[in-house]
């Protein structure tokens, strides 16, 4: 098939939506509207009580019907469930800058860098009361390397950290070589030598501990995906985190009451409720309602939610981004055309029109609350005439059409807003632009294909190891950027070893230089994560998750509410 | 007519195995697979391309396509459905849950639309050129033309938000569920479905007791001197009603697909809901159950229609 076949008429697109959110020109600005970005302003004088309720909504077109997510799954939802009753190793703080230890009550990287030691807390146990111990450690880690556990593919998660975890998922033997347990409070890993140390925590925080004396018998290469459908994985789940489930029912809501024996202490409220729906409108009008304490609402019912006095709303920094690599391997997409394609864009009238000023725009995929702001960082700044300029002098072909890959037109009146209005303005600068609808066959986003420019989605704010998939050449595999020059690979690789934090700061600063220099990344704004919480709440600081490394510790024994 | 029923009745394995051939014939066909469907994009940095196709070799998904249906026939023949490659469910289970919730909140809605419906015709009719009548055709128009969403969301806004009377969603409050809480929580998607749903049937119900009421025998039932009640409700209603038989029989089938938006609107885990995120994740299993499940009902339901028509008209004879 042509591939001009999948070009659609954006005109057509248009004629189908209002776009007054779109217009610009007479776009009016917010004022006064401010969005807190810490639980603090939730807080009031009062004395923390215990007892009460809190029923938290979730808006996802999948509702959770397996707990046993020992990570990640399509939908974050499964996130808030398994922090709810379920706890990792290690988690980041709530500052979101170090990691600490969660279950292990310590953790040691030796000298040679080439284990790592966790110490597990003493005296835990179990929701159903059994002990804590390594064996728990050591049956989670090699039940996610099971075929069709949890998500699709994410054994080999821990094929580069860990010693002998390739040949476990893989077939080849018959446990993790590396994986070690001396006695009931110790867990050894081998792990291959000079890796970044952060980057192995962070992945070390994503799997939720299961409990071996209930499942081990799922430990088996043949049968072992059974256990999804185990009363373990849906009905009757039995975790270590701060809630416990006591009541389920398939696509309405998950009940929990407070953990005695949670390690950080038994949490002060009395219930939780969780509670998915299928449509996030849904969760703002159950907000609205009262039927919720807290939900995340859209960006469109901001300005309306910040005027109801009963409710806070926070935004905490979303780990993503709204924008996409550019696919550097196109020949017309030179750095010339990407500077000017970024130059073209007012992401701060974006920000303020078309996300209600709920946004901010950012300039580096590199996460600047671990690693600081690089001086050198290039900003583009709104400046249609420099990238004019830019484009001239890269000799840019007015009648090519720039291409946007999806894989279904955009129906919501955000998103096609967002659309026009980068249309508009590459439009103004002589770019055109259209989509070119993939379907689900998403090839053209693949090597050795690579047939798209752009592919718009949320793409991770983070460590260089969770934004390597789609920068770093030597992952190149999926909606992969394909820039690569000898100083900018080195830099890739030196950022994977184990480096002190200067180093490690110098070497991502030398990064968000060359990637805003080179414009690799069309970053338009932070992705949106509105929360509304009733006032009646306090110390509760959610996020959305969609990824996990960003999964740092809620602090959910501290949340009470008013009674 | 016995005869007849059994006919029907053994016709039925006969055509679900042409429904289901041909559906699981054009569900493969179309591109992509649940194994890449359900994938996070952004996993796939650890995707290897032979750990897929073990993946899809685990599910069974690379057998040729007719091995693959034989499975499925013979699987289902013993009443296994399979289990969800999304959700890891059993695929009876999730049919199950989703069909109570709908056929339930359906149910409701197709009899109090045609109780509505039909009371409101009768009334139409009888008052015929007159401000009642005028304005009941004005409200059914309202109802026909009115989406069924919309109005959902004119009753979340008054009826929850701004009244507090009713639940903006789902089917019952948490750590509740008694059938008080479950009456709550069914009012206004109920509400929204059987007042767009009541204005057809209203105007089936009008014109076809009018063309009764100027039938012969209608006449003469009033020539004798029976009370104008008695005409209309025990010799005229019942002939205009077959139409009407007929226009409910239709809505059945839509009974266990489901009412996809408004269950999406109030968050209500049915059956449309479920076989649309099938459709969306390309969840094999979970399709064929529906295409089956809604295969069967069509089938029964349209034979039990059939025969009701029948029972409403002596005249007819299969």
């Amino acid at each position: 098939m042509n591939e001009r076949d999948h070009l659609l008429n954006r005109r057509a697109l248009l004629q189908k939506a209002s776009l007054g959110a779109a217009g610009l020109a007479g776009a009016s600005l917010l004022s006064g509207t401010q969005l807190t970005n810490s639980a603090a302003a939730q807080d009031t004088a009062a004395t923390p009580q215990a007892g009460g309720t809190l029923t938290i909504g979730v808006g996802q077109k999948t509702s959770n019907s397996n707990m046993l997510f020992l990570r990640h799954f399509a939908g974050s939802e499964n996130i808030y469930t398994r922090l709810l009753a379920n706890a990792r190793l290690v988690t980041l703080d709530h500052e979101r800058k170090n990691m600490i230890g969660a279950l292990a009550e310590s953790f040691e990287f030796s000298d040679d860098t080439k284990s790592l030691t966790f110490k597990l807390r003493p005296g835990l146990t179990w929701h159903d009361g059994e002990p804590f111990t390594s064996a728990d450690v050591k049956f989670t880690y090699h039940m996610i390397g099971i075929p069709g556990i949890g998500t699709t593919l994410y054994g080999s998660l821990f094929d580069p950290i860990v010693v002998g975890n390739k040949e476990w998922v893989d077939g080849s033997a018959d446990s993790i070589s590396g994986l070690t347990t001396p006695d009931d409070t110790t867990v050894v890993f081998e792990l291959f030598e000079n890796l970044n140390q952060f980057e192995v925590l962070q992945t070390f925080n994503q799997i939720c501990i299961a409990p071996n004396h209930i499942l081990s018998s799922y430990l088996n290469r043949d049968t072992g995906v059974d256990i999804l459908q185990s009363e373990w994985a849906t009905t009757k789940h039995v975790g270590i985190g701060p809630f416990k489930v006591v009541e389920y029912v398939a696509d309405q809501y998950i009940r929990y009451e407070p953990f005695e024996n949670y390690y950080n202490g038994k949490p002060l409220l009395g219930e939780v409720v969780y509670r998915p729906f299928l449509d996030a409108q849904t969760v703002a009008a159950s907000l609205e309602s009262g039927e919720l304490d807290s939900g995340r609402i859209p960006t469109t019912e901001f300005e309306r939610f910040s005027g109801m006095d009963s409710l806070t709303m926070t935004s905490p920094p979303s780990p993503s981004y709204q924008g996409t690599p550019f696919n550097a391997r196109q020949p017309f997409l030179s750095k010339e055309v990407r500077q000017a394609l970024t130059y073209a864009i007012d992401r701060e009238a974006i920000a303020k029109t078309v996300y209600s000023g709920a946004v901010e725009v950012v300039h580096t995929p590199l996460n600047t609350t671990l690693y600081g702001e690089s001086p050198n960082l290039v900003k583009y700044n709104y400046d249609p005439e420099k990238a004019k300029s830019l484009l001239q002098t890269a000799g840019w072909d007015p009648n090519y059409t720039i291409r946007w890959a999806l894989i279904e037109l955009p129906t919501d009146e955000q998103a096609i807003a967002y659309y026009t209005a980068i249309f508009d303005y590459w439009n103004a600068v002589g770019v055109k632009t259209d989509f070119q609808v993939t379907g689900t066959d998403t090839s053209v986003l693949w090597g050795p294909n690579w047939d798209f420019d752009l592919y718009p989605s949320s793409y991770p704010i983070g460590t260089p190891g969770a934004i390597g998939i789609h920068l770093d050449p030597k992952l190149a595999s999926y909606v992969s950027s394909g820039y690569s020059e000898p100083t900018y690979d080195d830099l890739w690789n030196k950022a994977a070893t184990n480096l002190s934090q200067d180093e490690e700061i110098a070497v991502v600063h030398q990064l968000q230089d060359i990637i805003s220099d080179q414009a690799l990344t069309l970053m338009i704004v932070r992705s949106p994560d509105i929360w509304g919480t009733s006032k009646r709440v306090h110390n509760f600081n959610p996020n959305y998750f969609p990824y996990e490394t960003d999964l740092y510790d809620w602090q959910l024994e501290k949340v009470w509410v008013d009674q | 007519m016995s005869q007849y029923v059994l006919r029907r009745i053994l016709l039925i394995p006969v055509l679900l195995l042409g429904i289901t051939m041909l559906d699981f014939a054009f569900i493969n066909l179309t591109p992509g697979d649940p194994v890449t469907a359900i994938t996070d994009p952004n996993e796939l940095r650890a995707l290897d391309p032979a750990a897929v196709e073990a993946r899809k070799e685990q599910l069974g998904l690379n057998k040729p396509l007719v091995v693959r249906y034989g499975i499925w026939v013979r699987e289902m023949a013993t009443g296994n459905l399979g289990y969800s490659i999304i959700k890891s469910q059993p695929v009876s289970r999730m049919m199950t849950n989703g069909l109570k919730n709908t056929a339930l909140l359906m149910s409701l809605a197709l009899v109090v639309s045609a109780l509505i419906g039909i009371v409101f015709g009768i009334i139409s009719a009888i008052k015929q050129h007159t401000w009642v009548d005028y304005t009941l055709t004005t409200v059914a128009f309202v109802g026909v033309g009115m989406p069924s969403f919309f109005f959902a969301l004119i009753l979340i806004l008054f009826g929850a938000l701004k009244l507090g009377w009713f639940p903006t969603s789902g089917i019952i409050t948490p750590g509740d569920g008694s059938l008080s809480d479950r009456i709550r929580h069914l009012v206004l998607p109920l509400i929204a479905l059987a007042i767009t749903g009541s204005g057809s049937v209203m105007r089936y119900m009008r014109s076809s007791l009018i063309e009764v009421l100027n039938e012969d025998y209608v006449t003469t039932a009033r020539a004798k001197g029976l009370k104008s009640s008695t005409v209309v409700m025990r010799h005229a209603v019942r002939n205009a009603l077959l139409p009407i038989i007929t226009v409910l029989g239709l809505r059945i089938p839509p009974l266990f697909s489901g009412a996809v938006i408004i269950e999406s609107i109030f968050s209500i885990p049915g059956i449309g809901s479920t076989l649309v995120e099938a459709m969306k994740t390309k969840d094999y299993p979970v399709i064929m159950g529906g295409v089956l499940m809604t295969g069967v009902l069509v089938l029964v339901s349209s034979l039990v229609v059939d025969l009701l028509y029948a029972v409403a008209d002596p005249r007819i004879r299969y």
